[in-house]
């Protein structure tokens, strides 16, 4: 077996993990696990939040 | 939510290595504002020796890319990595190590590089005592980022995450293989490669520290920064992955490209060339997943100056990893090579993408840091942008031609095949355009100056609300 076989084999084996990666993302499944990740900056509570919640609640008196 | 309460996240040294990005941001463009004004005036130092062209430029570079842009890079990622896996740092300790570690080497760098200390390499000059220092506070780093991922809240890391997690890797595997050396004496070393091999593993951590350092880890600024300010979450969740694991695969083949034309066998620089090519597609991939992420909220831009830094850093992005593999095609190459296009294309990344998603991400952290919803000045935030906006364009702009126009004259031949124009006269030529790029850097820096009084502003206002925290 020589080296250039070791070559194009990685080559075909690389992109073929390509498109499997791409296939299982965007295969026609559950899109809740993505909505989710991409809300994570969104979750949990500190004090910029609740400034931001307070800010709100002053708004609201209008 | 109470369970969760974040009291206990480490804002420290978040705050620490932002009030640091502001500083060192200032100093490095500086030092870049007086290494400017020297092209075009020679004489301005007088013939000191600790502050010639070719000791402050490392310097200038240093300052920029490691002290503005790491304590940029760690300052943000602990924490994003905080705040998106819910849990604290998993050492205080810890992380005032990896701060005061980094600012020693920061200080080592601007004593030795003035001093002439130098071990040559182009963005790893500093000498083996450093270079082990670094690799110590980096490996620090790296425990304290990837420790808090480990012990995370939440089910899945954010794509964040894995792009600041990328650069941490690959910047301690680049940093410790090509600063392997033999050491002579304390202040001198020899590096481990010889001839075009120790050429290729500088260019392959050259470009990789571009790729890496200056891509990667500002990639994962974006993905937070971005979606928090425009309070929309990223455009396409499936996008970023595949945007991530092309972007990562090969960026690391793409350093040949310095290279063209020299003692590098043939089939390294076609390689180089190719893979400078391929990418294109990821690096447009993110810039559209980052700018869509408006999509239907497009007003935004108009009164929001923090998105207005944030969106153009990703068109400047757009532009400048078009460039790139643009440059990198090898007859292109020819024309551009060690002419000032390329240090046009520096700073298109380097200003209109680096230190605009920066400048953007500091003014949505600092005053959340500080206890505020905002900076006290929103009019000065949108002053900061525009002048620094006209400096960029000036600067590139006039590097451009100036770039264009040495290439074409280098090459030029006469019929008898002697060569049209002597460099002096490039060099002539090339005069004017000096001036307008240092008109370019004054104003870039003056837009940093506004950013500092802003920030000193916004820290003496204090905290706005007397919540129980």
């Amino acid at each position: 077996m020589d080296i250039n076989w070791v070559r194009s084999f990685e080559t075909v084996a690389l992109f073929a993990l390509f498109i499997g990666l791409v296939y299982l993302l965007y295969r026609k499944t559950d899109s809740s696990t993505f909505e989710e990740a991409a809300n994570s900056p969104f979750v949990g509570d500190d004090l910029s939040d609740k400034i931001e919640d307070n800010q709100k609640k002053g708004e609201n008196h209008e | 939510m109470s369970e969760t309460q974040n009291l206990t996240y480490n804002y420290r040294v978040v705050k620490q290595f932002s009030i640091m990005t502001v500083v060192w941001g200032i100093v490095g463009m500086t030092v870049g504002v007086i290494i400017a004004a020297q092209l075009f005036f020679p004489d301005m130092t007088f013939g000191i020796e600790y502050l010639s062209f070719g000791r402050l430029r490392p310097l200038h570079t240093n300052a920029v890319i490691f002290a503005f842009g790491g304590s940029a890079l760690m300052g943000t990622s602990l924490y994003v990595v905080q705040r998106t896996c819910q849990a604290p740092l998993i050492s205080n300790a810890l992380a005032a190590f990896v701060f005061w570690g980094w600012q020693v080497v920061i200080v080592l760098a601007a004593i030795t590089l003035p001093m002439g200390i130098t071990s040559s390499k182009e963005y790893a000059e500093l000498e083996w005592p450093i270079d082990i220092l670094i690799a110590v506070v980096w490996v620090a780093y790296a425990i304290l980022f990837f420790g808090t991922i480990a012990k995370r809240r939440t089910s899945h890391i954010y794509v964040a995450n894995w792009f600041y997690g990328a650069f941490i890797l690959a910047v301690a595997l680049l940093h410790i293989v090509n600063s392997a050396a033999i050491p002579v004496t304390l202040t001198k070393s020899y590096s481990a490669y010889g001839g075009a091999i120790d050429a290729m593993v500088q260019w392959w951590y050259g470009h990789n520290a571009v790729g890496f350092f200056l891509t990667a880890g500002f990639l994962g600024m974006m993905y937070y920064f971005i979606p928090k300010q425009a309070e929309r979450p990223v455009y396409s969740y499936r996008l970023s992955i595949v945007h991530f694991w092309a972007l990562i695969a090969t960026y690391m083949w793409a350093g040949p490209h310095h290279l063209h034309y020299t003692a590098l066998p043939n089939w390294t620089q076609s390689i180089g060339m190719a893979f400078s090519l391929i990418l294109l597609a990821p690096s447009w991939g993110g810039m559209i997943n980052g700018i869509m992420t408006l999509s239907g909220a497009w007003h935004k831009l108009r009164t929001d100056p923090i998105l207005k830094f944030l969106i153009v850093s990703l068109s400047f992005y757009g532009m400048s990893t078009f460039e790139g593999p643009m440059m990198a095609i090898k007859t292109v190459n020819a024309l551009s090579h060690y002419t000032d296009w390329t240090i046009g294309h520096v700073h298109s990344g380097a200003l209109g993408w680096v230190a605009f998603v920066t400048i953007g991400a500091m003014y949505y952290l600092i005053p959340k840091l500080y206890g505020r919803k905002e900076m006290v000045s929103i009019d000065l935030i949108n002053i900061h942008f525009w002048v620094s906006t006209i400096g960029v364009v000036l600067y590139i702009s006039s590097m451009w031609i100036a770039g264009v126009m040495q290439g074409l004259m280098w090459r030029a031949v006469n019929a008898d095949g002697t060569l049209t124009y002597s460099f002096v006269e490039s060099v002539n030529t090339t005069y004017p355009f000096y001036a307008i790029r240092l008109v370019g850097g004054i104003l870039f820096l003056t837009g940093m100056l506004i950013m500092a009084y802003n920030t000193v502003k916004t820290i003496q206002a204090g905290p706005e609300t007397d919540s129980q925290i």
